[in-house]
């Protein structure tokens, strides 16, 4: 799993989320849109958890870019964001994101997280053995 | 002799005629061929100044050799020679007298009668004179007028010219034209009255022939003489003073101004501003009417730049008050636009604290420590809760005018409010409130901004609120190009010594823990319906007796 966040506490509460849910996945972390790129080169996430406001390169960027990578393709990308926007949404849903998670104040809330990354790597998970 | 000639009538009529003659007003006199009197009357005495004694038989030219005058003479012996009647008068000097002479020829001589015309010659000499005055008089008013006229006609073209060097080139113009001069120029005062610092003149020339003279060198002995006086000055021939010709310089070849009116631009205040200079090459061109003209204008020139300085500094002001304002309103911007992303980027922080103490909490729970750690952890969470309420009111307070693009849409005030009422229900439902209104009208604007006013207003009633269930009502109505929204409502009301202060950002007239809320509510009412032009105040209040908000919308 990657997981590209540039809020340090946005990323450790985002481990301890799924951490605390019983992934046991390996999570890789980078804190900007350029860093992603590069860590993509030679590691094929099972699911890549990715903030939209990045330094260098946007995370709609690093979307894209993944969407034309042969490789990275099929990954499930879930935007986790602060932003709200009605437009942010739309974009991820056009480069075809799996979900798009607006960051809760409420840790309740913020656990419900680790339920859609666990629907999306079950619902992947069956369809490569089917 | 008398009777000689009387005695060719009848004896009673030449008696009767002889008596006629003698008492007749005019003077008569028969002289014979060699001028010699043959007979006087009374009158002929008295004119004469002598008796008759001292007349008969002497010649007229002998006693009155002042009557001896060519034309007289002439005349008189032409009646004597050729026998034909002549009249004329003549001017006695001796005795100051006009006689009308009336001739005729007598087979003696010559009959003459006398008549004094001298106070008729007076008095048609009189009316001559007072004619020829009156004719002066009339000339004088006339040119007067036609100054007057002049004056008068140039008095709103210099008004309406609020450019002052503009103003001063019409005034040249307008002078030199009506003067007739070949220059005119103004010395523009740079704030000294002293001649010798001519330097600091400025100088412009207009006119027909203005380009002649272009570049005049001001420090020419001319000015010298015309700028430091204080009155006008007007010149005949300055060849007369000025040592030797050209006595006007010009960078363009030196033309010589021997004429010259000059006059003073004083303004109401006392001020010198100037010198209007005109000047001709000919002699006696500029006359008193010239110099009336040209005082005149100076006058109205005076005016003109008052009120065109005037003008100048109203229009700073106004370009200041402009540009302050648009200062202004260039810092409100900016202001919003940093208090969106300041509440924007601080929610983010807020957000890490307030989860990452709940992580804690949860990581603290069942271990020994829990009990003393717990009040700590809280006190964390409530601030940071507290914290992200006030953000969020920030961030709404900053959107209620950020995003305000776009046209205003016709909004239907009765569906906005029960849109508001839906959101509302919850709470409308908990306190039993009852939510009323009138017909509410359809206005334009942004609905966003009217649901917010509703919003807002709605849920201070519900908050704000007594024992008994709330009752709220509203209405509108419309006033002088306004609709009045009012919002009343049966709550615990304010007192009126805080009624300017509930509107101010994050003011709050009851703790947290009465109710609840971070007072900003009304703030942002207010920031929505002064975007529009409008404004909202507390209708009336008192406490225990509910409240009545009002705010006003532009009805276009």
């Amino acid at each position: 799993m990657l997981l590209v966040d540039d809020n340090r506490t946005d990323a450790l509460i985002i481990r301890e989320v799924l951490k605390s849910s019983g992934f046991e996945l390996e999570i890789r972390t980078v804190s900007d849109g350029a860093a992603a790129l590069e860590c993509l080169n030679d590691f094929i996430p099972a699911l890549i958890l990715l903030d939209l406001n990045l330094p260098k390169i946007s995370g709609l960027e690093v979307l894209r870019e993944i969407r034309q990578r042969d490789p990275l393709a099929g990954v499930p990308v879930v935007i986790v964001t602060s932003s709200n926007s009605a437009r942010d949404r739309q974009a991820a849903r056009e480069f075809n994101a799996a979900a798009y998670f607006c960051k809760p104040d409420n840790l309740a809330e913020f656990m419900s997280l680790a339920g859609i990354v666990g629907g999306i790597l079950g619902a992947a998970a069956e369809g490569e053995t089917s | 002799m008398a009777a000689d000639f009387a005695s060719r009538a009848t004896p009673i009529e030449g008696v009767r005629a002889l008596e006629i003659l003698e008492n007749t007003s005019d003077a008569v006199a028969l002289l014979d061929h060699a001028w010699r009197y043959l007979y006087v009357n009374r009158s002929a005495e008295t004119m004469a100044r002598m008796p008759r004694e001292r007349l008969l038989g002497q010649v007229f030219w002998d006693l009155f050799p002042a009557f001896d005058t060519p034309p007289a003479r002439e005349r008189l012996e032409h009646t004597l020679r050729d026998r034909t009647a002549t009249r004329f008068e003549e001017y006695y000097t001796p005795f100051d007298l006009w006689v009308e002479v009336n001739a005729y020829p007598a087979p003696e001589g010559i009959a003459l009668l006398l008549r004094d015309v001298t106070d008729q010659k007076r008095a048609e000499h009189g009316l001559h004179k007072s004619e020829e005055r009156y004719q002066r008089l009339l000339a004088r008013e006339q040119e007067g007028r036609k100054t007057a006229e002049l004056l008068n006609s140039i008095g709103p073209i210099l008004l309406a010219e609020l450019d002052p060097h503009k103003l001063i080139e019409s005034v040249i113009d307008v002078a030199t034209r009506a003067t007739g001069a070949e220059v005119g120029c103004f010395f523009r005062d740079a704030g000294t009255h002293h001649a010798e610092n001519l330097a600091e003149v400025q100088c412009a020339i207009t006119g027909a022939r203005g380009e002649t003279f272009s570049g005049i060198e001001a420090e020419n002995e001319i000015f010298r003489g015309t700028i430091g006086a204080s009155g006008v000055t007007r010149c005949g021939d300055l060849s007369k003073t000025a040592a030797e010709p050209p006595y006007f310089t010009a960078a363009s070849g030196r033309v010589p101004v021997r004429s010259i009116l000059a006059a003073p631009i004083v303004s109401r205040s006392g001020e010198m501003l100037g010198r209007l200079f005109f000047g001709h090459s000919g002699k006696d061109r500029f006359s008193r009417r010239h110099e009336s003209i040209v005082t005149g204008i100076a006058a109205q020139a005076a005016i003109a730049l008052d009120h065109a300085r005037l003008f100048e500094q109203a229009q700073w002001v106004q370009t200041e008050l402009k540009r302050s304002n648009e200062e202004l309103r260039r810092a409100n911007k900016d202001l919003e636009t940093f208090a969106y992303s300041a509440s924007h980027d601080l929610q983010e922080p807020l957000r890490n604290i307030s989860l990452s103490a709940q992580l804690l909490d949860r990581a603290l729970q069942g271990r020994d420590t829990a009990k003393e750690t717990e009040p700590f952890l809280e006190a964390i969470l409530n601030g940071a809760r507290r914290m992200e309420n006030l953000v969020r009111d920030l961030l709404a307070y900053a959107r209620a005018t950020q995003f305000n693009a776009g046209p205003y849409a016709d909004v239907d005030a009765n569906a906005t409010l029960a849109a508001v009422l839906l959101n509302l229900k919850s709470r409308i439902d908990q306190t039993g409130a009852q939510v009323t209104s009138g017909d509410l009208p359809v206005i334009s604007m942004h609905q966003v901004h009217l649901a917010q006013l509703f919003q807002n207003l709605i849920s201070n009633a519900l908050k704000y609120r007594r024992e008994e269930p709330p009752r709220i009502h509203l209405t509108a109505a419309r006033q002088q190009g306004w609709w009045v929204f009012s919002v009343a409502d049966n709550g615990i009301g304010i007192d009126p010594r805080y009624a300017s202060q509930v509107f101010g950002l994050f003011k709050r007239l009851h703790t947290r823990e009465e109710y609840p809320g971070s007072g900003i509510g009304l703030a942002i009412c207010q920031r929505i319906v002064e975007q529009y032009g409008g404004r909202i105040w507390l209708e009336r209040s008192a406490p225990g007796e509910g409240s009545v908000f009002s705010f006003s919308l532009p009805e276009r």
